[in-house]
């Protein structure tokens, strides 16, 4: 019995295989999505993978996101995969017509899918954009894209914003995707967009940065001036109708006397949070604070959060030690 | 005669290996299967509540061998009812095991074809699976072979719990009470029976008590995944529709792509060996009252389960589903039967 | 056929046995003992000479003219000077005692014979083992002599409870072997089942050690060995104060130790001759290497072919870009670079020792340079294989150690068609079936499965003083090696 079964072995192996060798695959880089009035259309950045390097750009285009990838996967010259893929940069204006969070989830239901890929909106070309992007001399696309996204999370310019981060903050908290210019023919990525497409500067995305505690050292513009922060410890409650944040932190080195930078840095998370209230953002997760007070997903639906959280009134105290 | 205690004595701690995989694998798959999608951020606790019964049960039939002065569980049923009541158990157990076994490998071969993509048919796969485990059912290689690879094992499930730990949020278990209210009791009764198998673990080498809380220790692996689980993920995608492959791929979705494989591997190798554990046991089951198992039986059982995946997959599941809640029942029967009788004769003596 | 005592008619069926009139190697002796006469066999090249001149025939010839006495044989015996004579009752026990270099002497009205040991066989000397090598501990080896192979252990243990029990194996051409243990300290279930087991081998000649662990083992089929094979003689005694038993054949360089469990072939003199710490970091290198001989070729595969979206992009796409342009897949690339792994491993352990540089430049520049820059091979392929190929070697038992690259195939293999799960499920097998198998009914992944009580000498070399116990294959009332601290001397409360 066990030698049939030793000799009948390979041939279910052989069967069953579903090998799809490396080297006819396309590792796509970067994946570039919009939608316009009648068609999705799709982007791909894939390596060339001749002796000298090199990213040539594929396209495709459908009725359907899911058919759209079909006409690019068509259309390159091996099959794409998205194991790879860095970054995935999104028009804006799907985000605007709601359809961000359905195609993320549509993305992140392919077995083949990186969830640990950054989330851009941007509203440039997205070809141009997929052309712009392309490797610092020496270095791989990917290499490229990873850095510069780290370099520019540890600035505060922008928030970290993978699939897979922005998929499981749920219905508790939106979150801020990335925003991608483009600036003299290279792509740039600075400031923040909402799920809704609600843009952000890189001063509010680096105050963001500093309340959600991703940086604890930052340079910070304010009206009247800037500072170096570092330290920073921030305490969000919920009371009610009315949200608490407090925020300390030590100034090294700032233009600004302790009481106007504590004033001026107060005043523009308050203009920050009333504005991203009022877009229905809920930015610091105060839901899941809402949804510890419910006893279960029924009284969490029937509080209706993202009505509530629009009209919520905000307070905040910013102290601020060190030298002036 | 202590060199062939301490023989015993490792024999018994392979044997534990092998019920604890079996344990923890069957109400893993349980609690994801059927439990989660139900309740979603609630299906930890309600887990550990569905253990009650089991345990119930498992502490009533100590209780009989209790009474009964015997050391095993066909002995206690043998005193107790005599010889009928031991083909009653060997039968009631076997079947319950056969039906653990079908489980798993339904679920083994849905995971290679939906799951991991490979291409073939289910058939062609169980045939590999099948041929694989028929290679592996050896009586004590099994078990050795399960107590020889518990470090690689437990190492890889803490290095998972480990690289998806530094994404939990506290906040993400409330609501406590999880899903719709309706949804909670559905769970609980599709879970009643998940701790069926904590009867085997009771009652056989740790029966004598001795590392008894330590023995139970892989049961609470589940609920503690779960937890995990709820921490890592909001409770709407716990609970969003999804096949059964898609239930058993969620704990790493949103995990590195190397972690996920790692977690299909030690999905894959636990299921493999459950398997192979639930068809020998069952066997062994089968065979207590005849004293001696023919050494065809347990390859003549999983051709059987084999070829029975034959059968569409999903009507096999959803019988199979159908059929969960209620594997306590028949356990739960037979102690109910076997204690006045045991009673009864711990007063005679 | 017994012998008789007329002295014709033994020295026909001496000759017919013997094949005198063919075989010139037999040689024969008339001669007069007390008035009687008399004839010595031997065998040419098997005996000694002088001491046949000097200590049988010249002894022998001076009794010509004596009286008989009235104990031939007792007075033989008296008369010669050699240490060891050996009475032969039937032909065939005549013909042996021959062939086994003794010089067999028969007298006229002496019904039986006498062999004296005059044997000197040309054989190797004493030196180092050419498979075990170590760092620390002794260099010497076993040679093909039974007797050397037995002194060199009795040097180590020269203790009584040491037994030797020589026996023939063979059931046409026989050959001498022992049967070596301590007595008190192996078991004797363990014990009886080897000499049953012995007595039970219907081979009519057994050629070496090797040939005796296929007889012997308890599954022959089985990929891994049941049992150990050393050239050393340490390693053997190490091996007999845990109540294993060592069989050694006449003619084999090697012993045979049982039972075994796979931790045996793991272990080396090197890690208790060196400190703990240092024999518990080489077990661990050792255990790394035979994890990444069996592993990293499939991984690799399994990972490039299967699963890339695990690698890091900058090596996914640096082996992207150099398998552009390799006319084959990786599985074949990689089979094929195991293969010719293998080949140079095999070749050179054939190649003579003048050619042995060449080869090394050959195999180099081929499969090296030459490979990659035809765009033939992968470069990355190159190093993955060459480190699993090193972690082969690194196992210091050499069946083991081919066993391991029979295994590394079976992965690719499983990696090339079903990926890394193949490669989960070989591995589910793999372990079954190792955890099934025994070694004279002892389990072989003992004492790791099933647990066992044992030494702390598994993977961690522990402290030689807390090594006090033998491990479960010994007697078990002979356990304990020692009462008390051996560090007697150390006063530190510990």
């Amino acid at each position: 019995m066990r030698i049939l079964v030793l000799l009948l072995l390979p041939v279910w192996l052989c069967s069953a295989c579903t090998a799809l060798p490396a080297e006819e695959r396309a590792f796509a880089v970067a994946l570039c999505v919009e939608k316009t009035a009648e068609e999705w259309h799709v982007h791909g950045r894939i390596p060339t993978y001749q002796p000298g390097g090199g990213y040539m750009t594929v396209a495709g285009e459908g009725g359907s996101f899911s058919a759209a990838l079909a006409d690019m996967d068509a259309a390159s010259p091996m099959r794409i995969n998205l194991s790879q893929l860095r970054l995935l940069a999104v028009d804006v204006s799907l985000a605007e017509s709601g359809g961000l969070l359905n195609l993320l989830t549509t993305l992140s239901n392919r077995r083949d899918m990186r969830m640990q890929c950054a989330v851009a909106l941007t509203d440039e070309p997205l070809q141009s954009v997929a052309e712009a992007l392309k490797p610092a001399a020496g270095t791989r696309l990917s290499k490229a894209l990873d850095l510069m996204l780290n370099a520019r999370m540890e600035q505060g310019s922008i928030l970290p914003a993978t699939l897979s981060d922005v998929l499981r903050l749920g219905e508790r908290q939106s979150p801020i995707l990335i925003a991608l210019a483009m600036a003299e023919g290279d792509v740039s990525l600075s400031g923040g967009y909402t799920a809704d497409g609600v843009y952000l500067s890189v001063d509010e995305t680096a105050l963001l940065s500093l309340l959600l505690g991703h940086a604890k050292t930052l340079r910070i513009e304010v009206t009247e001036g800037s500072a170096e922060v570092r330290d920073a410890a921030v305490k969000v409650c919920l009371d009610e109708d009315l949200a608490r944040v407090e925020l300390t932190l030590t100034a090294t080195a700032s233009s600004l006397t302790q009481e106007a930078l504590e004033q001026g840095l107060a005043d523009s998370i308050l203009g920050l949070l009333t504005r991203l209230s009022t877009a229905g953002c809920d930015v610091l997760g105060l839901g899941r604070q809402a949804a510890m007070h419910t006893h279960d997903v029924t009284q969490w639906q029937t509080l209706n959060w993202p009505e509530k959280y629009r009209d919520i009134r905000w307070q905040v105290s910013v102290g601020v030690s060190g030298p002036a | 005669m202590s060199q062939l205690t301490s023989r015993a004595a490792g024999e018994k701690r392979t044997r534990l290996s092998l019920l604890q995989l079996l344990c923890a694998v069957s109400l893993w798959r349980t609690a994801v299967t059927q439990v989660l999608p139900l309740c979603g951020a609630s299906a930890w606790w309600v887990t550990l509540a569905c253990l009650l019964p089991g345990i119930g049960t498992a502490a009533l039939l100590r209780w009989i061998m209790y009474l009964t002065h015997t050391d095993t569980l066909p002995e206690a049923f043998r005193a107790g009812l005599g010889k009928a009541g031991m083909w009653l158990l060997s039968a009631v157990l076997g079947a319950l095991l056969l039906v653990e076994g079908l489980s798993g490998l339904t679920v083994l071969i849905t995971l290679f074809t939906q799951g991991v993509g490979t291409r073939g048919t289910p058939f062609t796969l169980s045939l590999l699976t099948g041929g694989a485990l028929l290679l592996s059912l050896h009586r004590e290689g099994l078990s050795r072979a399960v107590h020889f690879l518990r470090w690689g094992m437990i190492a890889a499930t803490v290095l998972i719990a480990a690289c998806l730990l530094p994404d939990a949020r506290l906040d993400q278990l409330f609501p406590l009470y999880g899903v719709a209210d309706a949804s909670v009791p559905e769970a609980l009764k599709a879970g009643i029976s998940l701790a069926w198998p904590l009867t085997l673990l009771l009652t056989g080498p740790c029966a004598k008590g001795d590392g008894l809380s330590r023995a139970v220790l892989p049961v609470f692996a589940a609920p503690a995944a779960l937890l995990l689980l709820t921490l890592i993920m909001p409770g709407e995608l716990l609970t969003r529709p999804a096949a059964l492959a898609d239930l058993l791929l969620l704990p790493a979705k949103y995990a590195p792509n190397a972690l996920q494989i790692l977690y299909l591997c030690l999905l894959m190798l636990t299921m493999f060996l459950a398997v192979g554990a639930a068809v020998q046991l069952a066997t062994e089951q089968l065979c207590i009252p005849q004293k001696r198992c023919p050494g065809w039986l347990p390859h003549a059982v999983l051709i059987g389960l084999v070829l029975i995946q034959t059968a569409d997959a999903g009507t096999l599941w959803e019988l199979l589903s159908a059929v969960q809640p209620w594997l306590l029942v028949p356990l739960a029967g037979v102690a109910l039967l076997c204690l006045p009788a045991s009673i009864i004769r711990r007063k005679i003596v | 056929m017994p012998i008789t005592s007329s002295i014709a008619d033994n020295r026909r069926r001496m000759d017919a046995a013997l094949h005198r009139d063919i075989n010139p190697d037999m040689k024969v002796r008339h001669f007069c003992v007390f008035g009687k006469d008399a004839s010595l066999y031997y065998a040419e090249g098997l005996c000694s000479v002088d001491f046949l001149q000097h200590y049988v025939l010249t002894p022998l010839t001076e009794l010509r003219d004596a009286a008989v006495p009235a104990d031939p044989d007792a007075a033989l015996r008296e008369a010669v000077y050699n240490a060891d004579v050996q009475p032969a009752a039937t032909v065939s026990e005549a013909v042996t005692q021959v062939m086994t270099g003794r010089a067999v002497v028969f007298v006229d009205g002496m019904s039986g014979a006498l062999g004296f040991d005059v044997r000197v066989f040309v054989r190797r000397g004493i030196s180092p083992p050419l498979t075990e090598q170590v760092v620390l501990g002794p260099h010497e080896g076993f040679n093909e002599s039974l007797r050397d192979c037995i002194t060199l252990i009795r040097r180590i243990l020269p203790t009584p409870d040491l037994i030797s029990e020589m026996r023939t194996i063979g059931s046409r051409y026989p050959v001498g072997m022992c049967v070596m243990y301590l007595h008190g300290v192996a078991d004797e279930t363990t014990l009886s089942r080897i000499k049953a087991r012995l007595d039970g081998i219907r081979a009519d000649h057994v050629l070496s050690v090797g040939a005796l662990q296929q007889l012997m083992e308890d599954r022959p089929y089985a990929l891994l060995p049941q049992c150990i094979l050393t050239e050393r003689p340490d390693r053997a005694a190490s091996m007999l104060l845990e109540g294993q038993i060592v069989l050694l054949l006449d003619g084999s360089s090697q012993a045979l130790v049982l039972p075994a469990s796979i931790w045996h072939l793991l272990h080396t003199p090197d890690d208790t001759s060196a400190r703990f710490q240092y024999g518990t970091f080489m077990r661990v290198i050792r255990l790394l290497g035979l994890l990444c001989a069996l592993l990293l070729p499939g991984l690799f595969v399994a990972f490039v072919t299967f699963h890339p979206e695990a690698l890091p992009v900058t090596l996914l796409t640096s082996i992207l870009e150099s398998q552009a342009s390799v006319p084959f897949s990786i599985p074949i690339e990689t089979l094929v670079m195991l293969v010719m792994f293998n080949l140079i491993g095999e070749a050179a352990t054939r190649v003579p020792s003048v050619v042995g540089s060449t080869l090394g430049t050959v195999s180099g520049l081929i499969l090296g340079s030459a490979a990659v820059d035809a765009h033939l091979v992968h470069p990355l392929l190159l190093i993955v294989v060459a480190v699993a190929s090193l972690g082969s070697y690194a196992v210091p038992d050499y069946s083991l150690g081919i066993a391991l690259r029979i295994g590394q195939l079976l992965m690719v293999l499983a990696g090339s068609v079903f990926g890394v799960y193949g490669m989960v499920l070989m591995i589910a097998v793999g372990a079954v079936r190792l955890c099934s198998l025994t070694s004279l009914g002892s389990p072989f992944a003992a004492p790791c499965s099933p647990p066992r009580a044992h030494n702390p000498d598994g993977v961690i070399c522990a402290p030689l003083w807390m090594q006090r116990w033998r491990t479960w294959l010994s007697a078990a009332d002979d356990r304990l090696r020692v009462c008390g601290p051996m560090r007697r001397w150390d006063r530190r409360k510990r």
